[in-house]
């Protein structure tokens, strides 16, 4: 026990370096408080809509619908979450490497590994979770009791769909740790898991519309009596006990619900261990094996490979290579790229029930008076996806203790930080493109109005990627020892969402508000973000020579 | 050719890493940089490479000075930083055509020349598997043909020798050795006296920030016998690794 505390403290102190660490603890401090203090407005916006939500639902007695889509949309999320979060601590940290010869047992090792990923979930919850429980203890004028069942649910609900996603994972590594090219199969290992993890919450989504027939939906519903609660699926069962626990926290029936939970919870754990006893070192060592074939190359091979290029165009296509290889680099800054447009295409699909509704609601969006502001609107979602990749945000970050290399070759440190620019260019353009095709299949938008979203995006990505590269330059994470931490454990990718946002959310509202037409708004589109791009190209020039003068 | 005159560095302005040195690298030699762990080689050496800011003090390169003039002064010298493990995800022969057009190789001498480099490091057969998958001397091996293919007129090695098998060792010095007889420059850090006894012409010891003794070798022992501080060092770097 004292050695599995051991290790988990010292893999937390190691994960967390991001936050206070470093050679500014003021400047570390400040950019922490500012990202707390952009989520707050998102916690006290769903603690509002529970609010309201709550004098609604309480009319017809259902209001512990509440907590239990609370507790089962926290459940998909830390599920889906924890995918990532657990292909990146169990399997891409390197650190496994350096343990290994160490005295751990597997489950040592895991269990460490887990409790960092479940104190990550713990702040996820932070956002989620807390204002739904706090908003609907006061509506409903809850005892001391009911906050205290919270905070057994709040510690206890992040580990079962952790360890749901951890098996997941775990099966997945466990074989395609077999192949040869390590890399590329830990890739697609990495890409099998999100898909499944996508696909569970699709199915879910849809098991949910079952209950659409409305005669016996009526029925339940006039039962009162929170009554829907039993009726609803989830993708994790064992939420229904939290969420009885904490309905009858007043009396025994939540206490035995409560015990029930936290039971089925220590289940879980225990076959964790066992799992991962048998799962996890098996994938595990010797992942970092690379491929090897020690065969000379062809003639013609080796004339391909030394073609000549331009600096620019071999810088990128180094920064393309190593995004694309490095299977940390691609899970979080690649495949998010297709992935966003696809977490767009689900709600469509499933939330608009039957075909008329979907028509209907289709309708009501390709409407030519709503164009100007559909057109804002979907600029800034561009923004927000072309954020969402921190293949700019991370570009210094991601270069770690080989950054001096940037400084004694002889490139000018502009070419170099446009090179690392394009390459986030050119996969914000891909997600556009992406999400362009999914609007031109599900809304079926007029062709111009397409071409317009085109041109106007690519100023809209360059402004996202600007701003993530100053970002970078401004305080990059150097200090890592596996690239995991590069790009997912960086603050800096959140804090490009801030400026982003309030830009491109202003001029959503600046449309909105001043009623512009399709002409007006498109001037006032391109005008403003051509105009931010060349005030931020002139910033970065100078930031990049004071970046990497004063080293 | 490289100047190095009165140049310090310091850390958090307190304790001088380097402290106001002065070196006068000739042309047509080899010159070995020695000093213990910590003694100031790699920050001279990022200093004369631009990675590092000097407080005071210049260097020139071929007469050019790395900070006046980085980007020219930058092209007249190959540098083999101390660790090389860098771009491991790329392959060895894309690593090499990447640093080729850097440096503005043209596609005629870089086939040839990542052939004979290939050829005398015997890393022919690796050149189409990542680096990630090569040994530590595979890498600096790798690194090490990297700068050499744009033919730079300077050389600048941090602890090259570290990793490598006697045999590219004993490539890598003569080659060295190739570079000073067609009167072109090699300067290189170690903390092993013995391979300087081997190869240099000439010799700066370097501990503390401070330069203790520069000159030949022959000079070196003569001036250590009459020096406690010089003679110390000189136990301690003959001392085994």
């Amino acid at each position: 026990m004292s050695r599995f505390i051991a290790l988990t403290k010292v893999l937390l102190k190691t994960s967390g370096e991001s936050l206070g660490k470093g050679t500014n603890k003021i400047k570390n401090l400040l950019l922490t408080i500012v990202v707390i203090a952009c989520f707050i407005p998102i916690a006290i916006v769903i603690g509002a809509f529970v609010g309201k939500f709550y004098e609604v639902l309480k009319t017809i007695g259902q209001e512990g619908l509440i907590l239990d889509m609370g507790f089962s949309l926290s459940c998909a999320i830390i599920f889906f979450l924890g995918i990532f979060y657990i292909i990146g601590t169990f399997y891409f940290s390197m650190d496994v490497e350096n343990l290994l010869p160490l005295p751990f047992r597997a489950s040592q090792i895991l269990g460490a590994k887990l409790a960092v990923v479940v104190v990550y979930e713990y702040v996820t919850q932070l956002v989620i979770f807390l204002p739904i429980i706090i908003s609907y203890g006061i509506k409903s004028s809850a005892s001391a009791l009911y906050y205290l069942y919270n905070i057994v649910i709040y510690i206890t609900i992040p580990i079962i769909p952790l360890i749901a996603a951890a098996i997941l994972v775990m099966v997945i590594m466990r074989f395609s740790n077999i192949a040869k090219n390590k890399d590329r199969f830990k890739l697609i290992g990495g890409v099998i898991a999100i898909g499944i993890g996508l696909g569970a919450n699709i199915v879910l989504q849809n098991a949910t519309k079952a209950l659409s027939d409305p005669s016996q939906m009526q029925k339940i519903i006039m039962e009162g009596n929170n009554s829907l609660v039993n009726a609803t699926s989830r993708l994790f069962p064992s939420s229904k006990f939290a969420t009885i626990a904490a309905l009858e926290c007043g009396n025994l029936q939540g206490l035995f619900n409560l015990i029930i939970f936290v039971l089925i919870t220590a289940i879980a754990v225990v076959v964790f261990i066992i799992l991962g006893n048998i799962l996890y070192f098996k994938g595990v060592i010797g992942i970092s094996q690379a491929a090897t074939k020690r065969r000379e190359l062809s003639g013609e091979q080796f004339v391909k490979a030394t073609s000549q290029n331009s600096v620019f165009k071999a810088y990128v296509q180094k920064e393309v290579k190593l995004l694309f290889r490095t299977p940390a680099y691609f899970i979080n800054c690649v495949i998010i790229n297709f992935l966003l447009p696809i977490f767009l295409l689900i709600p469509m699909f499933t939330n608009v029930g039957n075909g008329e509704e979907l028509k209907m609601f289709l309708k009501a969006i390709n409407n030519p008076s709503m164009y100007p502001l559909g057109l804002a609107i979907v600029i800034a979602f561009i923004v927000f996806v072309a954020c969402a990749n921190g293949i700019t945000a991370t570009a210094i970050s991601r270069e770690g203790s080989n950054v001096y290399f940037s400084k004694y070759v002889p490139i000018n440190y502009i070419t170099q930080i446009m090179a690392k620019v394009f390459t986030g260019f050119i996969m914000g353009t891909i997600s556009m493109i992406m999400l362009i095709l999914v609007a031109l299949i599900i809304i079926k938008l007029p062709i111009t109005l397409i071409i317009l979203i085109a041109i106007i995006g690519l100023f809209a990505i360059l402004f996202s990627n600007f701003v993530g590269i100053i970002i970078d330059l401004n305080n990059p994470k150097l200090q890592w020892d596996s690239e995991q931490k590069a790009v997912k454990q960086n603050l800096n990718v959140l804090i490009t969402w801030i400026p982003c946002l309030a830009f491109s959310g202003l001029i959503v509202f600046v449309v909105y508000f001043l009623k512009l037409n399709l002409v007006n708004t498109v001037i006032l589109l391109v005008t403003l973000y051509g105009l931010v791009d060349l005030i931020l190209y002139k910033l970065l020039k100078n930031k990049a020579s004071k970046f990497y003068g004063n080293f | 050719m490289i100047e190095i005159i009165d140049v310090v560095k310091s850390y958090n302005n307190k304790v001088n890493a380097v402290d106001n040195i002065s070196l006068n690298v000739e042309d047509g030699k080899i010159f070995g940089f020695l000093g213990p762990n910590g003694a100031g080689k790699t920050t001279t050496i990022k200093m004369i490479t631009g990675v590092l800011n000097s407080d005071s003090g210049s260097i020139k390169i071929n007469g050019i000075d790395i900070k006046g003039n980085p980007l020219k002064a930058k092209e007249q010298f190959g540098f083999v930083p101390d660790n090389p493990d860098m771009f491991l995800r790329l392959k060895g022969i894309e690593y090499l055509n990447f640093m080729a057009d850097i440096y503005n190789v043209p596609k005629e001498i870089r086939k040839n020349k990542i052939e004979n480099l290939a050829d005398r490091f015997e890393m022919t057969s690796a050149l189409g598997d990542q680096i990630q998958s090569y040994s530590h001397g595979m890498r600096q091996k790798i690194v090490i043909m990297g700068v050499l293919i744009h033919d730079p007129s300077v050389w600048i090695l941090d602890e090259p020798m570290t990793g490598l098998d006697p045999k590219s060792s004993y490539t890598l010095k003569q080659m060295m050795k190739e570079h000073a007889e067609n009167g072109k420059t090699v300067f290189f850090s170690t903390h092993v006296l013995e391979v300087a006894e081997k190869i240099c012409d000439k010799v700066a010891i370097i501990n503390n920030g401070k330069i203790l003794f520069s000159g030949t070798l022959d000079e070196l022992r003569d001036h250590a016998k009459g020096n406690e501080s010089l003679e110390k060092m000189f136990l301690e770097m003959t001392k085994n690794e």
